[in-house]
């Protein structure tokens, strides 16, 4: 059985080959986990028995949550900056877009929630392919600086919305109703995620196979050669930020949605830079990477901060750090982890992956 | 080859090593997987947790409130406890951010479950959790800041531990109308762009209002590092005094900016900006201009016994900087708060006898650290008397203006 998992990479990627038995149990194992999760983590058990927080790392549901409403934004910008080569340090305004569009439609005219979804994707959708024209005549970092100010354009446009048809103390968002189905839970708040963050990846993966997807690749790796093959880049880019951006706002309506109220300040430019962070750390151009790296981000701060509660009273400094100061210390060794994976792993995760694969490869192969 | 084979052999041990590690920690897991009962409360150990920006924006208030609530623990542990239980502060970084908040919450009912929870320190996401607090079992015993999304109406599940923008506001006003003469006066609050600032300042205008002047609202940002516009608009609204709302750096650039351009308008800041630091930021000639409106003394200010017990604490710990701090006060009495509400409740403490014991009512006696103040079944209001207090130079201290009993009359 083992030698199934095993086997050599260049056969199980063969065209044609039909996929191993071990790699379908894999597959058996990795869905029946993703839909154990919610029972582990409310119950905190594992079948009857059970589990120290720090065994179940110190995660619970709404972090998990929240986490897979990440994924959907570093996905999206893993399309755009990865795939596509388009830096953009925006996400947060089409975040907001999708918030906002989703507060006129949801909590203003009261529309049914998969409407909401729907509107606040198109509506971050025209504001990323309007976002993305300065890229038909800047490049680099100027394009960037045009992405920023979009972030403060739409900011600021929320901000006005917010104090003139709300509060300040924000907009409110009620208990979404999926076909009847009332996300009153975080349980099943998970599942509609989940199911999004997969359907999501999957019409990337898609997407980048296919004939448009392959000439976004090649306008990323060499724009001259993809013009020269016949390529309209201009199109492409567009198309790109607003795919992106639609995937944002859907995104956004849900963080709204999921947090029952949004200020125009959880939209910040500290917002929008996580999701670079994400997909440094994951990988930038892999779209595996872009879970990852949110997983990473969102997850390991919590895992930290549980292990230094646990290690328990400690002599002088270290003593000091985790107790008076912890906060600052998980901050710390965060931002240590961070760097040195950065150094050693400059691909991200992925790319790190991919080296570990090459070397034991080359040892099945020796 | 031999490098190949020496970097396998790495990437071996690594793996090896990653896999004890799991192993162990799981063992050590188990252990304590027996001591997490789901109140919080273990035969030798009570947990109380306290959610509160510890890392972000706010932080500099903030965790000097946690270090006094948890000093004031420890004075208690070394004490023998709550009937032989010590209690362990469970304190959850949010970070100011909503999410996280969110998130720190949920630990703080399931997943290191804690008996009460102190702090909550976000407004916003006050306002997002209120439904869910309301409804659950965990009551929120002595709050950092108070939302009327949150406290009202009054539930057995919520209890302010800070003075009430309400009275922070009427007290402000009356006090400053009164010094300065103004019959109508008009006033500009400058607050940063929060639920709380926009609340402050409503409860600014009626008490303005009901003088028969005039309010208004001038927003910042929390971060905002400059803020010469709303400090020309200030101006030229030409107010009779400045009322300020924010966190200390919101205080630090109003008083310095008026400084720049002369203007020498009387100002007060809300309870939370009544730390040493904003008074030296801003020097002499602007924190002559400057006080602060308060329910608690800072440490220092007074000879009660309450202030010299938690003086000579902050003293013994290491953090005698931080006694002067209003936030240290606070963080202190709401300390007291906690271990009178455990007390009460016996010694077989439970989240449901927490909240019985609660909703009866009882009194806070902080031996002077701020008037004694009592919770009924219909009013969780918390401290309601407050002083008015400025910066000796001279002697870098606090100074109080009068005593508590003279300000009652501007919020009755």
């Amino acid at each position: 059985m083992s030698s199934a998992t095993t086997s050599s990479p260049t056969a199980t990627a063969r065209p044609g080959v039909r996929p191993g038995l071990g790699r379908i149990v894999l597959l058996i194992l990795a869905v029946a986990a993703l839909l154990y999760v919610p029972t582990l983590l409310t119950e905190r058990a594992i079948f009857g028995h059970r589990l120290s927080n720090m065994q179940l790392l110190n995660l619970g549901l709404t972090q998990i949550n929240l986490m897979l409403i990440s994924m959907l934004g570093a996905l999206s910008l893993n399309y755009l900056m990865g795939c596509a080569g388009l830096i953009s340090i925006g996400h947060a305004a089409f975040y907001a877009t999708g918030a906002m569009a989703a507060a006129v439609t949801g909590t203003q005219l009261g529309w049914p929630f998969p409407l909401v979804l729907v509107a606040a994707g198109v509506a971050g959708g025209v504001v990323g392919a309007l976002a993305g024209l300065p890229s038909l005549r800047v490049r680099g970092l100027y394009f960037v600086l045009s992405t920023m100010a979009v972030h403060y354009m739409v900011t600021f446009g929320f901000l006005e919305y917010q104090f003139r048809v709300f509060d300040v103390v924000g907009i409110p968002f009620a208990t979404p109703s999926l076909f009847g189905f009332e996300l009153s839970t975080p349980t099943r708040w998970y599942f509609v995620l989940l199911a999004l963050v997969v359907l999501t990846y999957w019409g990337l993966r898609n997407t980048l196979r296919s004939r448009e997807g392959r000439a976004m690749l090649a306008m990323r790796d060499h724009e001259r050669a993809a013009v020269a093959a016949g390529v309209d880049v201009r199109v492409l880019r567009i198309k790109a930020f607003g795919l992106s951006s639609a995937i944002a706002g859907v995104a956004g309506a849900l963080y709204a949605y999921y947090l029952s109220n949004a200020t125009a300040e959880t939209f910040g430019i500290n917002f929008a830079i996580q999701f670079i962070a994400m997909i440094i750390i994951g990988g930038m151009g892999s779209l595996a990477g872009a879970i990852i790296g949110a997983a990473v981000w969102l997850l390991l701060p919590s895992v930290i901060g549980g292990m230094a509660s646990e290690i328990g009273p400690m002599p002088g400094l270290l003593g000091s750090l985790l107790t008076e100061h912890r906060a600052q210390f998980v901050q710390l060794i965060f931002g240590v982890l961070v760097i040195v994976l950065l150094i050693f792993a400059p691909g991200g995760l992925v790319g790190l992956a991919h080296r570990f694969k090459a070397l034991f490869g080359r040892r099945s192969e020796g | 080859m031999e490098q190949h084979k020496g970097k396998l052999e790495i990437a071996r041990r690594a793996a090896l090593g990653l896999a004890v590690a799991a192993a162990v920690g799981y063992g050590v897991g188990s252990v304590k997987a027996q001591e997490s009962p789901a109140d919080g409360v273990t035969k030798d150990r009570i947990d109380w947790g306290l959610l509160m920006d510890m890392s972000g924006p706010t932080s500099a208030s903030q965790s000097i409130w946690v270090a006094g609530f948890q000093d004031y623990m420890k004075k208690v542990n070394e004490g023998g406890g709550i009937f032989g239980r010590k209690v362990n502060v469970l304190a959850e970084d949010n970070r100011f951010n909503a999410a996280t908040d969110k998130i720190a919450f949920e630990k703080l009912v399931g997943q290191t479950p804690v008996i009460a929870i102190s702090g909550m320190g976000t407004s916003a996401s006050q306002v997002a959790l209120a439904p869910t607090i309301k409804a659950g079992k965990v009551p929120i015993v002595g709050t950092y800041t108070s939302t009327s999304a949150l406290s009202e109406p009054v539930t057995p599940m919520v209890y302010n531990g800070f003075c009430g923008y309400k009275q922070m506001a009427q007290a402000g006003v009356g006090y400053l109308a009164e010094k300065t003469g103004a019959k109508a006066p008009k006033v500009v609050t400058v607050a940063i762009e929060s639920a709380g600032g926009k609340e402050y300042h409503d409860y600014v205008a009626e008490a303005v209002g009901k003088l028969g002047g005039t309010a208004q609202l001038i927003s910042v940002k929390v971060t905002a590092a400059d803020i010469t516009p709303q400090i020309l608009e200030l101006m030229a609204a030409k107010p009779d005094f400045i009322t300020i709302y924010g966190v200390a750096n919101t205080s630090i650039l109003t008083m310095k900016a008026l400084g720049q351009y002369g203007a020498k308008i009387p100002a007060f800041g809300i309870t939370y900006l009544g730390a040493p630091q904003i008074f030296k930021a801003i020097g002499p000639e602007a924190g002559a201009n400057y006080n602060f409106i308060s329910c608690f003394t800072p440490g220092g200010a007074d000879a009660s016994a309450g202030n010299a017990e938690m003086s000579a604490y902050a003293d013994k710990v290491g953090r005698g900087a931080m006694k002067e701090d209003i936030n240290y006060v606070a963080g202190w009495v709401v300390g007291q708060m906690a271990a009178e509400a455990l007390q009460r409740t016996g010694d077989n403490p439970t989240r449901a006898k927490l909240v019985e014991t609660l909703s009866k009512g009882f009194t806070v006696d902080s031996k002077g650290l701020a008037a004694p103040f009592t919770y009924t079944p219909t009013n969780n209001t918390g401290p309601v008397v407050f002083k008015m207090f400025g910066y000796d130079y001279a002697t870098n201290k606090f100074k109080a203006f009068g005593e508590y009993a003279d300000y009652a009359k501007y919020t009755k």
